[in-house]
């Protein structure tokens, strides 16, 4: 198996960088929108009101039953639940692939600066250090 | 802004005059105090925000891998793959190329369990999207269908004067305007099994009716009054249901995290290095 020259080390860095400065950080992306409009959601709450018992001792309509069971008894904190949970696993994603992008940066660009060759093919191919 | 509170003073105001003309006992507070009850229930608008930022949130996690195409929506909506999420695959195969743990860590804390974590992510948020078109559909559906009964009240009282009064028949349609969709799918080995819910794509002539009635205005009250408990009825039911699927994506999510994070903090989230050559 022959060994890659030094120019093919460097443009393959300079490769492993554009995936760490632009393909990545676009997947990561995708997380913090989605965390965003998730977190958005929360907008509708000031929608959440009283209900109930609107109509006891009511001489025409003695007995009844009000909205017990709607935004207020539990759905409001169902969409919240949900939500919250949705939520909580985007933003680790988003955490790690933010992290990942910035480390494979350094990895590349570090791995550059060890070879004079290998520096000049990397910048040669869009690599920054 | 419901036109609702309008309606209920008018009805209000012609039943007091019927029963006047009659001469007998009118107990308009009781009856003011029931007929309000329907002056403050959220609107169809109220819940535009969460129907698009939920449905922002499902789009955005819509994940079929470099095929892209349109990802398989459990509650049966189209939904356009997210060309993006496949870069993930385009960054560990440009890494597979390169020897040391910093490689592997990422194809095997990234790459494959990225596969099912996101498409899980998906389901959720399709899950919470459709509860999200439910809820709104309810009360859309309870506004038009309260409206309805009141104005039927009030021509039917108006009509009470006539040789021949009309009869009108309203139609509640609340738990009509949702359905409810098993959701099954998720990574192997961790299937789910939940009870989507929606809002419904087509709810013509599908409720149940109501006549005002004739004869004098206690009776129009009455049914109008059996009518408008229906709609409380079935909101609380489409209620129940919203909050059922939300609770089974909530227990999904909570009870079993492993199925929506990667398989571990990768090598390269940490500090850079642990590349140590080309293959």
């Amino acid at each position: 198996m022959t060994e890659p020259t030094d120019g093919e080390v460097g443009a393959n860095l300079a490769e492993l960088y554009r995936k760490g400065t632009d393909t990545l950080p676009s997947v990561a992306a995708v997380f913090g929108t989605a965390s965003g409009a998730i977190k958005g959601a929360d907008t509708w709450k000031p929608f959440l009101r009283s209900g109930g018992e609107v109509y006891e001792n009511n001489p025409m309509f003695p007995q009844g039953h009000g909205f017990g069971s709607g935004p207020v008894n539990g759905t409001g904190d169902s969409f919240g639940a949900a939500i919250g949970a949705l939520c909580g696993h985007i933003a680790t994603m988003h955490e790690t692939l933010t992290d990942c992008s910035t480390n494979i940066v350094l990895t590349a660009q570090d791995l550059a600066r060890t070879d004079a060759e290998v520096k000049a093919a990397f910048i040669a191919e869009g690599g920054k250090l | 802004m419901s036109d609702i509170p309008g309606l209920i003073e008018e009805l209000l105001r012609k039943a007091r005059e019927s029963y006047n003309d009659l001469g007998v006992p009118y107990d308009e507070e009781g009856i003011r105090n029931y007929l309000e009850t329907f002056n403050d229930m959220p609107e169809e608008g109220d819940f535009s925000g969460l129907v698009e930022s939920t449905g922002t949130t499902r789009t955005q996690l819509s994940y079929n891998g470099l095929a892209g195409g349109s990802a398989s929506d459990p509650l049966g909506d189209s939904v356009n793959a997210n060309a993006a999420l496949g870069g993930v695959e385009a960054v560990a195969d440009e890494l597979d190329e390169w020897r040391g743990d910093a490689a592997s860590s990422f194809r095997d804390n990234v790459k494959i369990p990225f596969r099912f974590a996101v498409p899980n992510m998906f389901i959720a948020a399709c899950v919470i999207h459709g509860a999200a078109t439910a809820q709104q559909a309810v009360w859309r559906e309870a506004n038009k269908n309260v409206k309805e009964i009141l104005e039927n009240a009030i021509n039917a009282i108006d009509s009470l004067d006539d040789c021949n009064p009309d009869e009108f028949t309203a139609m509640v349609t609340v738990i009509a305007s949702i359905v409810s969709i098993p959701v099954t799918g998720g990574a192997t080995g961790f299937a789910v099994a939940l009870a989507g819910v929606k809002a419904a794509n087509d709810i013509a002539k599908n409720g149940k009716t109501f006549n005002t009635g004739s004869g004098e205005a206690m009776n129009i009250l009455w049914n109008t009054k059996d009518a408008l408990d229906q709609v409380i009825t079935e909101v609380n039911d489409g209620e129940k249901k919203v909050k059922t699927a939300l609770e089974g994506v909530t227990g999904w999510m909570t009870d079993s995290p492993q199925q929506y994070q990667l398989g571990g903090r990768p090598t390269l989230a940490d500090h850079p290095g642990g590349i140590t050559g080309m293959k």
